[in-house]
């Protein structure tokens, strides 16, 4: 049975309604159309479906819906600062990170939320940070050199 | 070709326009598709590997709430599809021959009530003797997984009997002979390669809508647009021009997506629902039921004179198909590529391939490469140091140079990049490589791909549109599965037309609003498609100039064209901009300016297709080195650094060039380290993105990437194929580390650390 839902999504208060079992992963791509959070494997293991709640990345196929009540949850939609993207977002297309795009959005909230509790990572801490998020196409190496572009550019 | 303006789209290492929509994630790709009433699809699949389908009732499962159509083999055509044999219907009919082969399939209004519906659907199957192996699948009395075979439809002329796929002999030479020279020294192996998955990250998806009067479109994951067509108008039995089929934005193919599998389902659900559906395929489904690298047993023979000239080469193939298969020639095609980038006077390689009741094979990333390549290449590395020299001066002795017919007999080899890159490759181990600790080894590898760049006679073509504010359109039917393609179309039209990149769009993949195009794939879509847009771009350009000429009072040849204006190249001062010829033009008798490829194609096809169809104008040439540190306890392997030298002919966009060949070598080293997929009685075991290990971020060595720039004679400003040379030969420089590190040889993919370990503990001892 259906139950409202309210949390905040991209800075905009939503209230929805959803069904117990919805993950959070189908409540935005399905019901609210933000496509931006891919579907990959819906067991947690590719990161394609990254967002943020409350602060933290997670993987929102792991997540039910109910669980985001009350909670501020940010999308690969809701990153760019109006028409100014985040400097992660300028640096993955710019250094070459994005080739199929379909991981980057994921990679890019991840990045995001790691950037927030450390600002000046070394090359062995971002990747460890990213070992929940899959690409296949760059080899990762071009994503590394963003993400320590985007955080000398942030800092 | 076109006058060098000072707009340079070429060599720039622009960032690709469509990377800022994916960075937003307002890229729309198949899965993202919405349109009103849209219905989500799920798809029952056979649990056996070999049965015979009694009978299907869908009863139950049409009664449930939601439920709008449900098909099975019934609803298809019984004409067979595939994308080169045609071996298989999009459902099955009569009998099941692998695991995850699809039975039935259901449109329902949410993906809840399709699957309660797929669960409701009883199928009766009779059990048939099933066999897995590819060895076993050839004996006689093996269970006959295609009766039929020898009359299905193929794209090549293909050897077809009992569970044989294909079988091709080269030969050359007296092999026999050859290996009798005294004191000759011959080496036997048998190397084994595991079924890699394409691991894209995008699932397959595809959204398929039929109109009242019986229109399809199909909006699909695939990079083949075109051929997939075909596949979907068969299987509805209506006619190619009733189908639209769009590519849109792809997550990552890496050979997978040229294939068609779940885009006739979704178009007959659609039909039979009247209501457009969606169907995204799962995570276990790609890995249960969708193709993979085929496995390989090569047993390898070569001769090698103690002064290091390689001699004799006797080799046997056998791959297994799986199923279905959805390979070129079954793959067994690419027998001279056991020949590798050598000279070798007496060679016999029989490649064979069989089909077993698992999951189909089909094209990943070069396909049949990394096999051959870690067999030879392994094999090459272990003689040099049976005859204690050097494996790089080995191989020297050996290589092709310009002037040698390649193996495969497609020509004369010219072009060739391969010394340079060795030379760097040499240049980085003396400046890179210090004293090595214990447990610590280095292994090359020489990779070469893509000899045949097939450019000369394959459908593509171009269309480029100069719109009335100097913008272009370049229409292609090419797709872009990640790999850049739509920035390398952008980026020739620029350079041709000396308008700024950020003014080029590009409509492509489109089976109706695009020229016909063959598809992405085969490292070749630069070279192909890179021709028939400068082709087309070139159209246009005259065609401007010729209206410029007007404007300007003076000759065509006198004009330049930069940065969007047309001016006369001895007084700059005399210019037009390209918005106002295209002005001028649109209300003149011309209409428009728009320029296509076709008569620039069939000149230069009539003035040098012949050559190009002689020589081996584009070949991809590599030198990979490993540094690794094995553990002898626990038998992991860790790369220490990675080099690569490639050459990409000339590289359009250094970036990307870059990026494709980082990604190829990582690609090479779950193929060497990690990756298979494993199966038993048929089932996959390891149907899942933990269980199957893709490479991941903490796992990446230090890596150099180093371009070598041998312009090809006819490809678009000199450009080669770049995609898959990368992946080729990883798995052996892995392999040959392994045994300078600790003296064993490893002869199955992957090096897992208990496939190490067992090496390890058979090492006889010193």
């Amino acid at each position: 049975m259906k139950a409202p839902l309210a949390f905040t999504l991209n800075g905009h208060a939503m209230t929805t309604d959803a069904e117990p079992y919805w993950t959070l992963q189908r409540l935005l791509r399905d019901e609210l159309d933000l496509t931006g959070t891919k579907e990959g494997c819906r067991t947690g293991n590719c990161g394609v479906c990254t967002v943020i709640i409350d602060g933290q990345a997670v993987k929102s196929c792991l997540v039910l819906a109910p669980q985001v009540r009350d909670a501020t949850v940010t999308t690969i939609e809701g990153l760019a600062d109006g028409d100014e993207l985040h400097p992660l977002q300028r640096a993955f297309a710019e250094y070459g990170a994005i080739q199929c795009g379909y991981c980057s959005p994921g990679f890019i909230m991840a990045a995001t939320a790691f950037l927030a509790e450390n600002p000046r990572p070394t090359r062995t801490e971002i990747a460890d940070a990213l070992e929940g998020n899959l690409c296949r196409c760059t080899g990762y190496i071009k994503i590394f050199e963003a993400i320590e572009a985007a955080a000398q550019q942030m800092a | 070709m076109a006058a060098t303006t000072e707009v340079q789209a070429i060599g720039r290492s622009l960032a690709k326009p469509d990377a800022f929509l994916k960075a937003t994630g307002s890229a729309t790709y198949a899965g993202d598709v919405r349109l009103p009433g849209m219905l989500e699809a799920r798809v029952l699949r056979s649990p056996y590997p070999h049965a015979r389908i009694v009978s299907i009732d869908t009863s139950a499962a049409a009664a449930l709430p939601g439920v709008y159509a449900i098909v099975t083999g019934d609803d298809v055509s019984p004409t067979r599809i595939g994308r080169f044999l045609r071996d298989r219907h999009a459902l099955a009919r009569e009998r099941v021959l692998y695991v995850g082969e699809p039975v039935a399939a259901v449109a329902a209004i949410d993906e809840e009530s399709a699957e309660r519906a797929i669960q409701a659907i009883e199928v009766e199957y009779e059990e048939l003797p099933a066999v897995f192996d590819a060895e076993e699948a050839l004996k006689p009395g093996a269970p006959i997984i295609h009766p039929d075979l020898p009359n299905y439809v193929d794209t090549a002329k293909t050897v077809r009997e009992g569970n044989l796929r294909n079988r091709v002999v080269h030969n050359v030479g007296d092999v026999d002979a050859a290996f009798q020279e005294p004191g000759l020294l011959i080496y036997e192996a048998t190397y084994k390669t595991a079924r890699q998955s394409q691991g894209f990250t995008e699932p397959r998806a595809a959204v398929a809508q039929v109109d009242t009067n019986g229109k399809v479109t199909v909006w699909a994951s695939v990079k083949a647009p075109f051929r997939v067509r075909v596949s979907v108008a068969d299987s509805l039995g209506i006619p190619l021009s009733r189908v639209r089929l769009i590519s849109p934005v792809i997550g990552g193919d890496f050979g997978g997506k040229g294939a068609s599998f779940i885009e006739p389902i979704v178009a007959v659900l659609a039909r039979k629902a009247k209501r457009p559906v969606r169907l995204h395929l799962s995570r276990v489904e790609e890995f249960t039921a969708m193709t993979s690298r085929a496995s390989c047993i090569t047993k390898l023979k070569i001769g090698v004179r103690h002064d290091g000239t390689i001699t004799a080469l006797d080799g046997t193939m056998l791959y297994n198909v799986g199923g279905v298969d959805d390979s070129q020639a079954g793959g067994a095609s690419a027998a001279t590529s056991l020949i590798g980038a050598y000279r070798i006077p007496n060679a016999r390689v029989v490649a064979e391939s069989a089909y077993t009741n698992t999951s189909p094979a089909g094209h990943v990333r070069a396909p049949s490469g990394p096999q051959t390549s870690f067999a030879t290449e392994s094999h090459l590395d272990h003689m040099a140091r049976m005859l204690n020299m050097d494996p790089i001066e080995l191989r020297l002795k050996n290589t092709l140079s310009n002037g040698d017919v390649v193996p495969s007999g497609h020509g004369i080899l010219q072009n060739s990049g391969l010394e340079a890159c060795i030379d760097k490759g040499l240049a980085w181990m003396k400046r890179e490589i210090g004293p090595l600790k214990p447990n610590q080894g280095v292994g090359i590898a020489l990779a070469l791909w893509a000899l045949h760049p097939n450019a000369v006679a394959v459908d593509s073509a171009a269309t480029v549109k100069i719109d009335t504010d100097g913008s272009a359109v370049v229409l292609s039917g090419i797709a872009d599965q990640g790999g850049g393609q739509w920035t390398m179309v952008a980026q020739v039209a620029s350079q041709v037309l000396g308008i700024p990149v950020e003014r080029v769009s590009v409509i492509a993949a489109d089976t109706e609003a695009t020229p016909p195009e063959q598809g992405t794939g085969g490292s070749q879509t630069t070279y192909r498609v890179g021709n028939v847009v400068r082709q087309a771009a070139e159209d246009a350009r005259r065609k401007l100039l010729r209206f410029a000429a007007e404007q300007l009072k003076a000759d065509e040849e006198e004009l330049s064209i930069a940065d969007g204006e047309v001016f006369v190249t001895a007084d700059p001062s005399r210019q037009i901009s390209v918005a106002r010829v295209a002005q001028g033009a649109a209300t003149a008798a011309a209409g428009a300016i728009i320029g296509t490829s076709e008569e620039s194609r069939e000149r230069e096809i009539r003035d040098h297709g012949h050559d190009q169809a002689e020589i081996v104008d584009a070949p991809s040439f590599a030198i990979h080195i490993a540094q690794i540190t094995v553990d002898p306890e626990t038998g992991m392997i860790d790369v220490d650094k990675y080099y690569t030298s490639q050459d990409v002919g000339k590289a359009l966009n250094p970036l990307n060039c870059k990026g494709q060949i980082e990604g190829g070598v990582v690609f090479g080293l779950g193929y060497a380290l990690t990756e298979e997929l494993i199966s038993e009685n048929g089932t996959n075991l390891n149907a899942n993105l933990w269980e199957y290990l893709l490479p991941t971020a903490p796992h990446i060595p230090e890596m150099t990437v180093e371009l070598v720039e041998i312009p090809s004679t006819y490809g678009p400003f000199g450009a080669k194929g770049v995609g898959e040379t990368g992946c080729v030969a990883v798995a052996p420089a892995i392999a040959n580390a392994l045994e300078d590190a600790l003296g064993i040889r490893c002869t199955e993919l992957p090096l897992t650390p208990e496939r190490v370990l067992r090496a390890l503990r058979e090492k006889p001892s010193a």
